[in-house]
């Protein structure tokens, strides 16, 4: 069987709520909960966190959880190279579930994370712990942690040809209180700005010559810190004639991928993803204890 | 008191003051109209006047104390970020200067059916009813995008 890329990302959790709990807190509460309890509806679909298998090794404990998100709509069918698609036998109360596994580490703060694109994404599970209880304020916020060889590229590029940063332009922000708006301002243009984010990009074109250089301490300057920027993505050359390479700055985030084999179920098994996970943390363990 | 890095007056402090301002303002404008003999003051037979500003002042407290609970029914993103970003304790100011101004109205106006009509009372009553008046107006401002809000990801 042919064996599928899993990767995983490394995220840092605070809870910015002055009086929320810790994560370890909201886990055990969820723990207590029965399986239908514990479903939540985050955008559009409904998740749930399935497993929590509390672990320790070495002195450090480990908590494996798996999410599932809920496809109440329609989902995959049975496919054979030589006849067409065909439904998969699918009861009328069954639905098909995305699994996301993650590895949370109590005592560091850290949470690493498998990506399923389909399943529950790091920002789901943020709202998904944020919003669980209803009768406390709680917003726990992942904090990607950087590739440093990230920042590295992005600061020897010297031939900068392209920029975008897509913003989150809802938040009211510190930054908008701070810089002395009005409440009633800064809610109306939340308000009218529906849209929940927006993009900006800068762009020299196919050619060569040209560069963006001189925006590069802008926009910098811009990005580091700046917690309503969602990704900046920048191209950049090291030499007019060099290799153009992309740099995500909020996504060029540590990524992990192994390799795993489909059960007989051509489904990934939790205990592989967990063992995925296990590795991810064993590769980033200095990284992770040195906060 | 400000909490801001700017420095002069920055939207958020014209926001703050724009009620006191506008009470002081107004106070002065009549003042200066009565001077001139273009105002009437104290208002003659004051009684039913003084009777309608206490039932407004009542009313828009009521009001006001009632909006407190959009801060219970409001998701809890919105509140977050309000909390996050420091606005929410702005708000929590707007509320409570609009209510302790109405409430400030009624006693006010309350004090005039027993003290003699004069003219200074009678100019304070019209400076603190514009404040309140101006409070309420800021504060219903807010909820309204709030609201919004809400909408917006529901």
């Amino acid at each position: 069987m042919r064996r599928a890329k899993l990767q995983i990302h490394l995220f840092k959790v605070r809870n910015t709520a002055e009086d929320g709990r810790t994560l370890e807190a909201m886990i055990d509460s969820i723990a207590s909960d029965g399986l239908e309890e514990r479903i939540r509806t985050i955008g559009s679909g409904e998740v749930r966190l399935d497993a929590i298998e509390k672990k320790k090794k070495n002195g450090v404990r480990k908590w494996y959880i798996d999410f599932t998100r809920i496809r109440d709509t329609y989902g995959p069918g049975k496919a054979r190279r030589d006849t067409p698609v065909e439904g998969l036998d699918i009861g009328e109360d069954e639905f098909y579930g995305e699994e996301a596994a993650a590895l949370y580490l109590p005592d560091q703060s850290y949470l690493l994370v498998q990506y399923n694109h389909y399943g529950v994404r790091p920002g789901a599970m943020q709202s998904y712990f944020s919003d669980y209880v209803d009768n406390e304020v709680n917003i726990y916020s992942f904090d990607v942690v950087l590739d440093k060889s990230a920042e590295a590229r992005f600061k020897r590029g010297k031939y900068l040809t392209r920029f975008e940063i897509k913003v989150d332009v809802e938040e009211l922000t510190k930054a908008d209180r701070d810089g002395g708006g009005a409440l009633a301002e800064a809610a109306a243009t939340a308000a009218r700005l529906n849209a929940r984010t927006m993009t900006v990009a800068m762009s020299v074109g196919h050619e060569r010559r040209r560069n963006l250089v001189g925006a590069k301490e802008v926009f910098w300057n811009f990005v580091n810190g700046n917690g309503a920027v969602e990704s900046a993505i920048v191209s950049s050359r090291e030499t007019p004639e060099g290799q153009t390479e992309l740099i995500d700055l909020i996504k060029g985030k540590l990524v992990h991928t192994v390799e795993i084999t489909p059960d007989a179920h051509r489904r990934l098994a939790a205990k592989d993803r967990f063992r995925a996970l296990s590795q991810a943390y064993d590769k980033w363990q200095s990284r992770i204890n040195a906060g | 008191m400000a909490v801001t890095n700017q420095r002069g007056l920055t939207p958020l402090r014209r926001e703050r003051l724009a009620p006191f301002v506008l009470g002081v303002l107004v106070t002065i404008a009549c003042w200066l109209l009565w001077s001139r003999g273009l105002f009437r003051l104290p208002i003659r037979n004051a009684d039913s006047y003084l009777a309608a500003v206490v039932t407004l002042g009542g009313v828009m407290a009521g009001f006001m104390a009632t909006l407190k609970t959009l801060l219970y029914s409001m998701d809890a993103r919105t509140f977050g970020r309000l909390q996050k970003s420091g606005y929410l304790r702005d708000m929590l100011r707007y509320i409570s200067e609009a209510i302790w101004g109405s409430l400030l109205m009624c006693v006010v106006a309350l004090v005039g059916f027993f003290a003699p009509a004069s003219t200074p009372l009678h100019l304070a009553l019209i400076g603190i009813t514009v404040f309140a008046l101006a409070c309420v107006a800021r504060i219903t401002r807010i909820a309204g995008s709030l609201l919004m809000l809400r909408q917006g990801h529901g």
